[in-house]
């Protein structure tokens, strides 16, 4: 009878200890974001929001240590250092050179290091290979990449009209730098030319879009921070010309450009969240491919009524039919899904 | 703790690099010279793309890293000497002709390093026994090597004829020496150090980006005065030091403000605010004390 | 040894044209020692300008040991030229050290790497300070800001005397010194100009010194020389004389006669 109550109060103690144990150490997540911009914010919220729902309470099983290298590249390697000082689990690096900081810092360790918003991971050589991850060590991630096609196509659905594109972009920005060389190239077999025009930095927005009114038949203005930030001059600029607009970012459409098409960041997020959750149940980097968003939801379309307004332009049925959502009397409409 | 102050004397002594050369152009020369934010970043881009791109050897990439970098700097010495632009201002169209250059050097606005032979990583295959202090070991010793090679140079004829450009340039010229030469070689001395610091960024960081080198001037000056006003000698050999010191004092500066500034709510992008604010305090910290003490104050 | 042929130097002043140099001609041999003297403005400091070489005259030419050096830039005519001025600051590298300083003013050819300051420099530098009784060759490694106005200048003349310049040229050298040092300064000087034989032009606004120093003086208005002294009528002649020849040119000045004054 003693012996068993031994037993029972040593598995007791032993219980206790465990749960004391288990409880005591919550993981800690380093989260970076090269910049402070509504759509990395939201693949921030996104990614927490899938840990916080798949049971990671924040404070108790998590710990989340967030940082922002404010356009800073040089601090953006101090801040990798900085996670890698304070032991984290894991990494999750919002855009590119964060991403190649952490992937940097954390090189040849065991730390995983989990990138999203990504647009060409393979190009900008954060992993080996984007399909069999096997070589990819402690690197794996999300990319946002977006076919470019698909934006000119919809440009070309608009009116037939459209054969020049007007893209004000900065070269000194990776991804924009790329998806613009990618509109090029897939432009001509869409009967459509590019003309493109440089602003590196967003004082000189606005000179190139004027530069664009009258030469060409629409504006088109890709995932490009410096742009972004300058866009009223822009919208201001397609106004004046009496053209279409597109914009690839759909939460964009309320700036005013008249078409908006893009991915859900916040989704992009919880997808980003999808890969964490893996690597925290005990898969490897190296077992994870790539994920890429376009596999995974495509992307959403927003009409902007207002701004087709101001510019006399309407719309073919057949666009708004496939809309996601309209831009009407200044406020988002989102179209309700349809009982299948 | 002891993990972010080694991360903070790497950083130290790489950008400590850059740091001696604004110390050339600015203590020396009396030269504010921009164009170090654009051949940081010339640096940059070729120890990146010769590496990545021609599959060079760091140390040859490297190389000619400063080889270019002091071109940049011959660049702007021609622009003031022989078009008679102020320094400012060349400066500033240097670094802005070279924002188009180095993208054409890179080719993209980005280049990672993550997979290619950086000279950090044969390195630390090198020295493996010395574990992770290899990279802090190998930096100190090349900067320490630095550091003597300039020490000699001033003393030499040609280094103390650059010093006395500076200092009196009307009595140089009486004493022979073509002042416009001198300052051409001044600055592309400056300017290759700069870019040489640029390179050894890029392989430390594992990339490189066009728009790195925005602040290099800001952060070089704020080591240069930073050591400047804690070492107050005029000897050539202890200037340098100081100027060595003083980056390593910001860059341990920096890691702090970034570990525990949150408590304050600091953000990195009050980092530029925070430099600045050290180096005024570093500026008025001695005139304070000469004042106090009624010491002459040197020129 | 220096040979000036008509030389202007007109400078343009608004809408008008001033004449600085109205033709000058002068011939000084090896060994001379010329001093000038006149009222402001009577182009004594642009003569010595246009003979460094910091201006190129507007016409004429200028000949030293026979060569045309007239559009010769400055740094190249200084390996023969050593030039001393008023402001007793301007003369040495402020930041750098008294043997620094020294060892800058000792190479006036091409520069090389070798270093500049080696131990027997460093006790030749020595030497060539002992005489000068100030105490300067203690202080080698003190920067040059710590010397007093009257040590500086004391360094620029030793400077001067390591180039071995071919030509010494002096623009009121001692008028920023107080009495002492400048007494001090001018000995100094000519000590040096007596032992070397240098062929020496020295601007002043004394008088006395004009009169007491050089074999030949030169008298300068409006920018001629107006008046020429050799030999011994220049010995010989008295300050009041010297005066009388001023007034005598409607050209007297307060200033030249208060430096006169007993």
């Amino acid at each position: 009878m003693k012996r068993l109550v031994r037993s029972v109060v040593v598995g007791l103690v032993v219980l206790g200890l465990g749960a004391a144990l288990a409880g005591a150490a919550p993981i800690k997540i380093g989260i970076c974001k090269i910049v402070e911009h509504p759509a990395l914010d939201a693949v921030e919220r996104g990614a927490i929001d899938a840990l916080t729902a798949a049971g990671y309470a924040e404070g108790k099983d998590v710990e989340y240590l967030k940082a922002s290298a404010q356009g800073d590249y040089n601090v953006a390697v101090s801040i990798a250092q900085n996670f890698q000082a304070q032991h984290v689990d894991l990494v999750l690096a919002i855009a590119t050179p964060t991403a190649l900081a952490a992937a940097q810092v954390f090189k040849g360790t065991s730390t995983p290091v989990v990138f999203a918003a990504i647009t060409a991971p393979e190009e900008y050589g954060l992993v080996v290979d984007a399909k069999d991850p096997s070589r990819n060590e402690n690197i794996t991630g999300v990319s946002d990449r977006i076919d470019v096609s698909l934006d000119l196509k919809l440009l070309k659905d608009l009116s037939p009209s459209i054969k020049r594109i007007g893209l004000v972009y900065n070269p000194g920005e990776v991804n924009s730098d790329l998806l613009t060389r990618l509109a090029e190239q897939s432009a001509p077999s869409l009967g459509l030319t590019i003309v493109k025009v440089a602003a590196d930095t967003s004082a000189n927005v606005p000179i190139a879009a004027q530069s664009l009114i009258g030469r060409v038949d629409a504006f088109f203005v890709t995932t490009d921070n410096t742009v972004v930030s300058a866009i009223d001059s822009v919208v201001a600029a397609a106004n004046e010309a009496k053209v279409p607009f597109l914009m690839a970012d759909y939460t964009s459409v309320r700036f005013g450009p008249t078409v908006a098409r893009g991915f859900d960041y916040y989704e992009h997020g919880q997808i980003a969240g999808s890969v964490i959750l893996e690597v925290l149940s005990g898969k490897k980097p190296s077992q994870i491919p790539v994920v890429y968003h376009a596999t995974v939801a495509r992307e959403k379309v927003y009409v902007n009524l207002d701004a087709a307004a101001r510019i006399a332009f309407v719309f073919p049925q057949a666009v708004i039919d496939q809309a996601d959502g309209l831009y009407f009397a200044g406020a988002m409409w989102d179209r309700k899904p349809t009982a299948k | 703790m002891v993990a972010l102050l080694m991360h903070a004397a790497e950083q130290g002594l790489v950008y400590g690099i850059a740091a001696l050369g604004v110390f050339i152009s600015y203590r020396i020369l009396r030269f504010p010279d921009l164009t170090v934010d654009g051949s940081f970043v010339t640096g940059a881009a070729i120890a990146s793309s010769l590496v990545v791109l021609q599959g060079l050897d760091p140390v040859v990439a490297l190389a000619v890293a400063f080889a270019v970098g002091s071109l940049a700097g011959v660049l702007t010495g021609l622009l003031n000497t022989r078009l008679g632009i102020t320094d400012l201002l060349a400066g500033v169209l240097s670094m802005i002709m070279l924002y188009s250059i180095n993208l054409r050097i890179m080719g993209r606005p980005n280049i990672s390093l993550l997979r290619a032979e950086t000279i950090t990583r044969s390195i630390a295959a090198l020295f493996a026994p010395l574990g992770s202090a290899a990279v802090l070991v190998f930096l100190a010793g090349i900067v320490l090597f630095i550091k003597l090679v300039l020490d000699f140079f001033f003393k030499t004829e040609v280094g103390l004829a650059l010093r006395a450009t500076g200092d009196n340039e009307a009595m140089i010229t009486a004493q022979g020496v073509n002042t416009k030469t001198m300052k051409v070689a001044g600055l592309a001395l400056s300017n290759g150090l700069v870019a040489l610091s640029g390179g050894l960024v890029a392989h430390y960081s594992g990339f490189a980006d066009v728009g790195m080198g925005i602040g290099t001037i800001v952060t070089g000056l704020a080591a240069v005065i930073l050591g400047g006003s804690l070492i107050r000698s005029r000897r050539v050999g202890w200037m340098t030091a100081s100027v060595l010191l003083g980056s390593l004092i910001y860059r341990i500066a920096v890691m702090f403000a970034l570990r525990y500034g949150y408590v304050i709510g600091f953000q990195a992008s009050d980092l530029k605010l925070v430099t600045s604010l050290l180096v005024i305090v570093a500026l008025v910290v001695p005139a304070l004390r000469d004042r106090l003490l009624r010491r002459p104050k040197p020129c | 040894m220096l040979t000036l042929e008509r030389v202007r130097q007109v400078f343009p002043s608004g809408q008008d044209l001033v004449v600085a140099l109205a033709g000058i001609d002068l011939v000084l041999d090896r060994g001379d020692f010329l001093t000038v003297i006149g009222s402001n403005g009577a182009g004594k400091t642009t003569l010595l300008h246009v003979i460094a070489g910091n201006l190129i005259p507007t016409s004429g030419r200028v000949l030293i040991d026979g060569e045309d050096v007239t559009a010769t830039p400055a740094h190249r005519r200084a390996r023969r030229i050593g030039r001393i001025v008023q402001d007793p600051l301007s003369g040495t590298a402020p930041t750098m050290t008294i043997a620094e300083n020294l060892a800058l003013a000792s190479k006036r050819s091409k520069r090389s790497l070798a270093v500049a300051l080696t131990r027997r420099r460093r006790r030749e530098f020595a030497e060539v300070l002992r005489p000068l009784g100030m105490g300067l060759e203690r202080r080698l490694d003190d920067p040059a800001f710590l010397l007093s106005g009257g040590e500086r200048q004391a360094l620029t003349v030793t400077m001067a005397t390591l180039a071995r310049p071919d030509i010494l040229l002096l623009d009121e050298h001692t008028a920023a010194l107080d009495p002492a040092n400048a007494r001090r300064i001018a000995e100094l000087t000519e000590a040096f100009v007596e032992r070397t034989g240098l062929t020496t032009l020295m601007v002043t606004h004394n008088m006395e010194q004009a009169i007491a120093l050089g074999n030949r003086l030169v008298m300068m208005h409006k920018g001629e020389i107006v008046l020429e002294l050799g030999g011994e009528r220049k010995r010989s002649t008295k300050v009041p004389e010297l005066v009388s020849l001023f007034s005598h040119r409607h050209i007297a000045d307060d200033e030249l006669l208060l430096e006169t004054a007993p």
